[in-house]
């Protein structure tokens, strides 16, 4: 928790992730899984090619309108940090990880594509990360 | 979050506000300034945050629920403890965010404005709004907190759920959130009761917010996740839910995930058939009873008919479904309190996606087989506004209890000697009565509700043990509703057509006639024609053919010989087009009609034999040919024959064109498919 507190208040780490989320080109499973067997923390990628277990931070939503909304209201906003707890049919995610109170969210493929997450490997509660 | 204290700040003044704003808050600390006007509070909350068990716990029975004006949403209003009489307060829907696109964000909007309130009451801004956050997820609560301080209203934070989170080793320092809002904030647990006493109190005493953040939605987020960065500063990271990962690899597992949900389901069905029988055999008895006490007690004539088979009638056969109703939303209430529900709805999204449905939409499905009408009202749960109509569309295809009588007659008629075929012909209506229901769906998906099925997401909460409290407040107040929307208008409708089956009256056959002047004047002796019938016989046989007889020149019947051709293409004759256009009340109403149209044919056989050899007015032509019952049979599968569904489909599709659409729709396929059964069978011979 304390960890997140830092992490929220440290505007260079934002920037970075507004960044990413905007401009990066995320490698998101949109376009028929180019990111998937990308390894490795720093990458970006859509929600849909993290393995399960892996933590991350959400860095952009390529979702619009109501979709968009809603995910946002969620918790899956970015600079949130999340952990894939289950990967395909559906998607589960934790919103809040390790570093704080988590919810749980389900989403089906096509939402997952449109969630840019900037993976995280040494994250709290990340397979390589420390033990759940 | 170690105490159930309030963090209040009654002492404060509000440097962000005016004297005048003040003032506002003190008038209402002590009373409403207007006497006679309630004191108005709203609960506002995300859904799983325990908001309705809070409501509960503060109102207790104490309430009940309505609808908002022009929609089909509804709410509870009760009156809460730690206020005054008169006092009122709103479980509102629950929603994620007040800036939503979505029906119920736009209800909390709109009541938040005093733009919108609940039937009866009068259009004005809540004296008070009181915010439920999770203190499980109080980041994500904290967004919706700041969105209502936005409203410049007096405010309460009441943060729930503070056992669970004490397990997870969840902390958060509710003081930091009482001193930058300068509200009162209670940590409480609805679930034990915990700190709900001063939540009580701390109502008494709402504050107007002194901050609010930014009006951005980027605004909004960095607010909230610097406050509660403020709040649980310091404190040890929470334990990880390693129970709800287990439980979801397993609920959300390809094939284990299919074995529990079927499991689960089945073991639903069961419960709700099993349990439901005993209160509706009783219901039943009781009414038997009754009308029976009645009828010895009023004097024969138009009241006595119209109280026994009309008012009495119509009664119980409505009171009939309330046990079922409330078993299953009794069921629902704990599985959804478990927080099974939602993998679920995931497990068979996959499955009814390609129909344009969603996983929402199991449920209402599996309710239908008991009963459609409590499938329709569970139709609430389908978020999308088109989904929700698909579904409520498809629900009457599943087959129903109701329809099991007349599969049971009509199976026997086909395969009197074969059980085997009679279970599969039996099974066959069902899975028939499941394709048909998906099929229409899809149809209506793709032509008059046209759009993409919206993605599934939604939040899955932790797993936990449901409150049984609830649980039966639910089903009584689903009951309640039941009897109150739908339960006048079938009670209409049941004594409509009992009129219409009873008038005009007629004079008795002469047949009848001498069969009673027989019986009273002790004419039946084994010397007499009839041969070894008592008295009471006959006159029983008396009545069957007054009841027929009546039946045939009563306007339901003459309505019956005037539609004899429409029905003639799927093979029925007079007698069973009586039957259909009877049964349009209640399906189940086609064996009882049945068994007064033929009624005397060959008493001696049974009811089953009786209806295979009955004959048509010709007098040679059996009624129940295999053509006729296969074709009877795909009828009863596919063809809308119950009027109270078709008010509910009205009630909770929001209009009464959805119903029409449904019974045209319904009947018309039922029409198409049975006639072209009985036009080949007959060319097949």
């Amino acid at each position: 928790m304390a960890e997140q507190t830092r992490d929220n208040q440290n505007p260079t780490r934002k920037d970075q992730a507004g960044q990413a989320g905007h401009a990066g080109e995320p490698e998101g499973c949109g376009r028929e899984n180019a990111c998937c067997g990308k390894q490795g923390s720093g990458r970006i990628v859509g929600l849909c090619c993290m393995e399960s277990g892996e933590c991350g931070i959400i860095r952009g939503l390529s979702a619009a309108g109501a979709d968009a909304a809603y995910l946002r209201a969620l918790g899956l906003r970015p600079n949130q940090r999340i952990r894939l707890c289950r990967a395909n049919g559906p998607w589960i995610v934790e919103v809040g990880c390790q570093g704080g109170p988590a919810s749980r969210i389900g989403l089906a493929r096509e939402l997952a594509e449109q969630v840019q997450v900037e993976v995280n490997e040494s994250l709290p509660g990340s397979v390589n990360g420390a033990a759940l | 979050m170690t105490s159930p204290s309030a963090a209040n700040h009654a002492d404060d003044t509000s440097p962000a506000r005016s004297d005048a704003d003040a003032e506002r808050v003190f008038e209402q600390s002590v009373g409403s300034g207007a006497p006679d006007a309630p004191r108005r509070v709203v609960l506002l909350g995300n859904p799983n945050t325990g908001k309705t068990s809070l409501f509960n716990r503060l109102c207790g029975v104490r309430h009940k629920t309505s609808n908002f004006p022009g929609t089909t949403q509804e709410s509870r209003v009760g009156a809460p403890r730690g206020l005054p009489e008169g006092s009122e307060l709103i479980d509102l829907p629950g929603i994620y965010s007040l800036e939503l696109e979505q029906s119920e964000a736009e209800i909390c909007r709109s009541v938040l404005a005093g733009e919108l309130a609940l039937k009866g009451e009068s259009l004005a801004e809540p004296d008070a709004i009181v915010v439920v956050a999770d203190a499980t997820n109080l980041s994500r609560s904290l967004m919706l907190v700041g969105e209502a301080t936005r409203r410049g209203l007096p405010m309460v934070v009441a943060i729930n759920l503070v056992d669970q989170a004490r397990k997870r080793g969840i902390h958060a320092d509710e003081k930091v959130l009482a001193d930058r809002l300068g509200v009162g904030v209670v940590v409480c647990s609805a679930r034990t009761g915990e700190g709900v006493d001063t939540l009580c109190e701390t109502l008494a005493t709402p504050r107007i917010p002194r901050e609010s953040p930014p009006g951005t939605e980027e605004g909004l987020s960095d607010w909230a996740d610097e406050l509660y960065a403020q709040m649980a500063a310091g404190t040890a990271p929470p334990l990880p839910d390693t129970l709800t990962d287990r439980l979801d690899r397993a609920f959300t597992h390809p094939m284990l995930g299919v074995l529990t949900f079927v499991s689960v389901m089945t073991g639903l069905f069961w419960v709700i058939f099993k349990l439901a029988a005993y209160p509706m055999n009783w219901i039943d008895m009781l009414f038997g009873h009754l009308g029976g006490w009645l009828s010895g007690v009023l004097p024969a004539g138009a009241v006595h008919d119209l109280l026994i088979d009309g008012v009495l009638a119509g009664v119980g056969s409505t009171l009939i479904f309330v046990p079922q109703i409330c078993i299953l939303f009794l069921l629902i209430s704990l599985l959804e309190d478990t927080g099974y529900l939602a993998r679920a709805a995931f497990v068979i999204d996959k499955v009814l996606r390609p129909f344009g449905l969603s996983g929402h939409a199991f449920v209402p499905f599996l309710s239908s087989h008991a009963c459609a009408i409590p499938g329709i009202i569970a139709a609430r749960g389908v978020p999308d506004r088109r989904d929700r109509l698909a579904t409520i569309l498809a629900a009457p295809f599943m087959s129903c209890t109701a329809r099991i009588p007349v599969y049971v007659l009509l199976t026997g008629l086909l395969f009197p000697e074969s059980p085997g075929m009679q279970a599969l012909a039996f099974s066959g209506c069902y899975v028939l009565g499941v394709f048909a229901g998906v099929v229409s769906a899809m149809i209506a998906r793709r032509t008059i509700l046209p759009g993409k099925s919206r993605a599934m997401v939604m939040e899955l909460p932790s797993y936990r043990a449901p409150s049984m409290w609830n649980a039966l407040l639910t089903a009584r107040n689903r009951g309640v509703l039941f009897l109150q929307n739908a339960g006048t208008a079938i009670l209409a409708i049941t004594m409509v057509l009992w009129w219409l089956n009873a008038y005009p009256i007629v004079e008795p056959p002469a047949q009848a006639v001498e069969l009673r002047e027989r019986a009273n004047g002790h004419m039946a002796n084994e010397e007499g024609g009839e041969e070894g019938a008592t008295s009471e016989e006959l006159l029983a046989r008396a009545d069957i053919l007054e009841a027929k007889h009546a039946s045939r020149y009563s306007y339901l019947g003459r309505l019956g010989a005037t539609v004899e051709p429409i029905f003639a293409p799927l093979g029925y004759d007079r007698q069973l087009t009586i039957g259909v256009l009877a049964s349009f009340a209640a399906r189940e109403v086609f064996v009882s009609t049945m068994a007064v149209q033929t009624a005397g044919t060959d008493e001696g056989n049974g009811f089953l034999k009786s209806l295979a050899v009955a004959k048509r007015d010709d007098g040679k032509t059996l009624i129940f040919t295999a053509a006729t019952s296969w074709s009877l049979l795909i009828y009863y599968v596919l063809a809308m024959q119950c009027l109270p569904t078709l008010v509910v489909t009205a009630k909770e599709a929001g209009h009464w064109k959805w119903a029409v659409l449904q019974l045209g729709w319904m009947c018309g396929l039922a029409y198409v498919f049975s006639g072209a059964v009985f036009q080949v069978m007959k060319v097949v011979g």
